[in-house]
This record gives C-alpha cells, sequence and structure tokens, in this order.
C-alpha cells in the first residue's frame, strides 16, 4: 500500500453515502467516482470541490449539487 | 482531498439487495428471487396485491407475514409490514421491520454493492470503522497521483 496513491473512502451513514477522493489533481477523482455514484443509484449529489481538484486544468467550479 | 459527495441511494441492483439481506441473518436459500414478480402473503394469509421479485416467506420472517421487493422503474421498492409484532404472545420478541430496520437495510445495500464495485473494478478494497464509528470502505485508484501526496503531522 503506497500512501501516494490517489485513494477513494466511501463513508456509510445511516442511509447516506459520503465519497471522497485523496490525492487527485483536476478531474481526475470526479472520473475516478462517477462510476460508483451510477452504481449506487445516486440521482442527485451534493458536491464540494476541494483546492487539489482546481490543480492541473480543470475549469473552475462552484460547489454545487448535481443530477446523476 | 479532491472532492467530497454526499449523496443518497436508490436500491438498482438485486445482488446488492441479496447480500444487504444476508449481511442482515437471512441466508440465500431463505431469498427467492424471481424473474416475474409473485404475490407476497401478508397477515391473516391474505394477498393484498402487493407482489416482490424478491421475497423472504413468512416462515424466515419472524412475523405473520411475508416481506419482499418489487422492481419498479429501475428500483427495488419495499413492501415490508412494519408493525411491531414483538410484544404478541404468538410472536414474542419477532423481528420489527421499522424504519430503523429499513435505513439499516439501506446502510448494508451501499456496503456491499460499494464492495462489489470495487471488486469488478480490480480494486483492493478495506473495511474500516472511522472515529465516529461509522463504516468505511477505502479503496486505492488505478489512476497515479501526479506528484507526491503531502503529508501533514
Amino acid at each position: 500500500m503506497n500512501k501516494n496513491e490517489p485513494e477513494i473512502v466511501v463513508t456509510f451513514d445511516e442511509d447516506k453515502v459520503l465519497v471522497e477522493t485523496i490525492g487527485f489533481e483536476g478531474t481526475d477523482c470526479i472520473k475516478a467516482t462517477a462510476d460508483l455514484l451510477k452504481a449506487l443509484g445516486t440521482k442527485e449529489v451534493k458536491r464540494t470541490l476541494k483546492p487539489e481538484y482546481h490543480k492541473g486544468n480543470a475549469p473552475k467550479q462552484k460547489n454545487e449539487r448535481i443530477k446523476t | 482531498m479532491s472532492h467530497l459527495d454526499e449523496a443518497k441511494t436508490t436500491m438498482t441492483s438485486k445482488e446488492g439487495l441479496i447480500r444487504a439481506l444476508i449481511a442482515l441473518g437471512f441466508t440465500r436459500n431463505q431469498i427467492e428471487i424471481h424473474d416475474k414478480a409473485q404475490d407476497i402473503i401478508g397477515y391473516h394469509n391474505t394477498e393484498d396485491g402487493k407482489v416482490g421479485h424478491v421475497i423472504i416467506r413468512r416462515q424466515h420472517t419472524r412475523i405473520p407475514s411475508d416481506i419482499g421487493w418489487e422492481m419498479k422503474d429501475g428500483n427495488y421498492v419495499g413492501h415490508v409490514d412494519a408493525h411491531d409484532y414483538s410484544t404478541w404472545r404468538d410472536h414474542m420478541g419477532a423481528t420489527v421491520y421499522d424504519r430503523k430496520w429499513s435505513v439499516n437495510l439501506v446502510r448494508n445495500y451501499n456496503i456491499e454493492t460499494t464492495k462489489m464495485h470495487f471488486e469488478a473494478k480490480g480494486l483492493k478494497a478495506r473495511v474500516v470503522t472511522d472515529a465516529k464509528g461509522r463504516t468505511q470502505v477505502r479503496a486505492y485508484s488505478p489512476v497515479k497521483a501526479k506528484q507526491p501526496l503531502r503529508v501533514s503531522i
């Protein structure tokens, strides 16, 4: 297990899921979790973007609610 | 951290639902699976029009009715008798299929579906408990980090 590898952490809080990505830059984090959110049958996601998201070429975006 | 998503889920996976029911104490051979929905038998041996594709019959539910889930518009919808029979003379200590039980089913569905997803992607996932006592599934992504992570102590 390499501490430098990007990690996906899914926390189960009653009937909600919290999906965090750690160690990604740019939009890779979104790609890494899109399939999981689909598999979990999520309809709407409350997304909070972290400073690392804006590194690389990711476009500036505000935190948002996303229909999946 | 790059982003945090918070979401509620819907039950769309048959295998995820079966694994969640097993996590709650049922065995795989107590769970009926049907391609065509079948009647769910209620209290007093009545059929009240409810059907299910996934059904547990009352000899296994410890209440006097079946419980089941119907695939409707792509989601499994539960038909579960939430009445508290646990203090009835003939059903002392029966399981109560109330909101708490339903939330626990969804939580286990989410855990099992997440583990299946990571397994299918070939990722190594480990299950841990966080400081607040919540279950976590942690998986390392095949996408390489562009720079080493900064670790603050």
